[in-house]
């Protein structure tokens, strides 16, 4: 053989070390697959922005009155509304009414005259009252002291969200969220479980989210107050723990809440 | 004094995040799809492991050779006498430039003995002289060409992997979109909630292609460049070496 070929022959078959390159090849698919499986998703998706979004947000002040469901002069208004077709069709038939003969009354020849009406003198007037004096006279309905109704067109809130009763600077801006009612129920059921009197003001804002079925899960602290009021506003929100499930009008499965605690002294 | 309280609330209506994150979702849908979408999904991790093998494997061997080639002509420009150079190559196999030396030197010596000279070492015989300077060129040639094959050994299989694996992934989700739509028909329902998994679950498989497709194109491009500027490496190898002998040995 020449000596050219038998070195390329000698060079062709040289050491290939592919294997164990496999070998490290797939283990590390396997470590990237674990960590796609079993990471933290947030690897993945894209990072939502943790700020609350606030949708609405609700204060009531003032003195704790008598809870009468948002009852107002105004919320009195009579609602109209639109019967259904069951109720209409309800309505009791009008029974005609009886025929009666076609009489002409006679006057009874013995009916006693009518009496004639006696003609008081009219009494005469000698001055003006004290007060009414060079005054236009007042025509129409008498005067009277008492409350009446005046429509002034505002619209009502008509929420009932008056948990506190008639408290001043109670402010409510609702947002997208479908069912302010819902948030009173809430409020008040907490409120029965939350002490404010703790001796101090200050502020803990508390983060927990509401299931469908109702439950309160993921309670936490989101701005804390110093332990015991954060323990005070925790202890209120795990105690009650179940609230009515979600309305029907509210599509989210979930409902998270940002709820200030105001302590005040 | 009578104690106020009040409460402010603050609502925020989370989109909706499952609790289990995206992983897990990852999971269901390669657990739920199709036969043919778990094939297509093998295939291309198959593809994508040996791809990367060769990848590792071929950036660890040019990487060494490199290395070694740098050591060789260090030595090569150094010494005066070929038959050192040759006592060197051993311990730098890895190095093409060992591989057009060794060829060339066999070529330099078998012209040299067949003169009649008693040995291949220039200074070794007072006046040694080669026949054909032609013949050591070609010599040269064929070692640069095996050098050369040896270099680009696997390294198409990335193009190969880059060029493939998209047009497997979008077979997958094809599939996975015809399937979705037949399910649209079966259930005569054209809610999202028929056709969205069906949909999530196909383009799995494109991304797959991708993840597979977008390494290889990469380090192909690399790998090929490296394998030009070995190949020129052993080009100037070659001319210096046939300058070499041509001084020497005419």
């Amino acid at each position: 053989m020449e000596a050219v070929t038998a070195v390329l022959i000698d060079r062709e078959t040289g050491r290939r070390r592919l294997g164990p390159m496999l070998g490290g090849s797939l283990a590390l698919h396997v470590v990237l697959f674990a960590a796609l499986v079993f990471g933290p998703g947030r690897w993945l998706t894209a990072t939502v922005s943790r700020a609350p979004r606030v949708v609405m947000s609700i204060s009531l002040g003032g003195v704790p009155g008598p809870a009468n469901g948002g009852a107002n002069p105004l919320g009195g208004r009579p609602v109209q509304r639109v019967a259904t077709a069951a109720e209409t069709r309800r309505q009791p038939r009008l029974a005609p009414a009886a025929k009666t003969r076609m009489s002409v009354p006679v006057p009874s020849p013995k009916a006693p005259a009518k009496p004639k009406p006696s003609r008081a003198p009219a009494p005469e007037v000698k001055s003006a009252p004290e007060g009414a004096t060079g005054r236009v006279p007042t025509a129409g309905p008498e005067e009277q002291f008492g409350s009446s109704f005046a429509d002034t067109g505002v619209s009502g809130l008509g929420l009932g969200l008056s948990t506190g009763g008639a408290g001043a600077g109670g402010a409510l801006d609702v947002g997208s969220f479908c069912c302010p009612d819902y948030l009173a129920i809430m409020v008040r059921r907490i409120k029965e479980n939350w002490n404010y009197r703790q001796g101090i003001a200050a502020t803990t804002v508390m983060r927990f989210t509401i299931q469908r079925n109702g439950r309160i899960t993921d309670v936490a602290v989101e701005q804390s107050a110093g332990y015991v009021l954060d323990l005070a506003a925790e202890r209120a929100l795990l105690m009650l723990r179940q609230l009515p499930p979600l309305p029907a009008a509210y599509s989210n499965s979930t409902l998270t809440v940002y709820l200030r605690f105001d302590y005040q002294r | 004094m009578r104690t106020l309280g009040y409460l402010a609330l603050a609502l925020q209506v989370q989109d909706a995040a499952a609790p289990g994150g995206v992983g897990s979702n990852v999971l269901r849908l390669v657990a739920h799809s199709s036969p043919v979408a778990q094939f297509v999904l093998l295939v291309l991790a198959l593809f994508s492991v040996v791809s990367w093998g060769i990848t590792f494997y071929k950036l660890w061997t040019f990487h060494r050779a490199g290395r070694q080639s740098k050591a060789f002509l260090d030595v090569f420009r150094k010494s005066n006498r070929f038959s050192e150079v040759q006592a060197v190559c051993k311990t730098l196999g890895e190095s093409p430039l060992v591989g057009v030396f060794q060829a060339g030197y066999a070529e330099l010596n078998a012209q040299l003995r067949h003169a009649g000279g008693p040995g291949g070492d220039p200074p070794a015989s007072p006046h040694p002289t080669m026949h054909s300077i032609q013949a050591l060129d070609r010599a040269l040639l064929r070692a640069s060409a095996l050098e050369v094959d040896k270099l680009e050994d696997r390294v198409p299989f990335l193009a190969t992997t880059a060029s493939i694996t998209p047009f497997i992934g979008l077979f997958g989700t094809v599939w996975g979109i015809i399937n979705a739509f037949d399910s649209i028909g079966q259930t005569a329902s054209t809610s999202l909630a028929v056709v969205a998994p069906g949909i999530a679950e196909a383009l799995i498989a494109t991304a797959a292609g991708l993840f597979a497709a977008i390494p290889a194109v990469y380090f192909y491009n690399r790998l090929a460049h490296q394998v030009k500027l070995f190949a020129t490496q052993m080009d100037d190898f070659s001319l210096e070496f046939l300058n070499i002998a041509e001084r020497n040995f005419t």
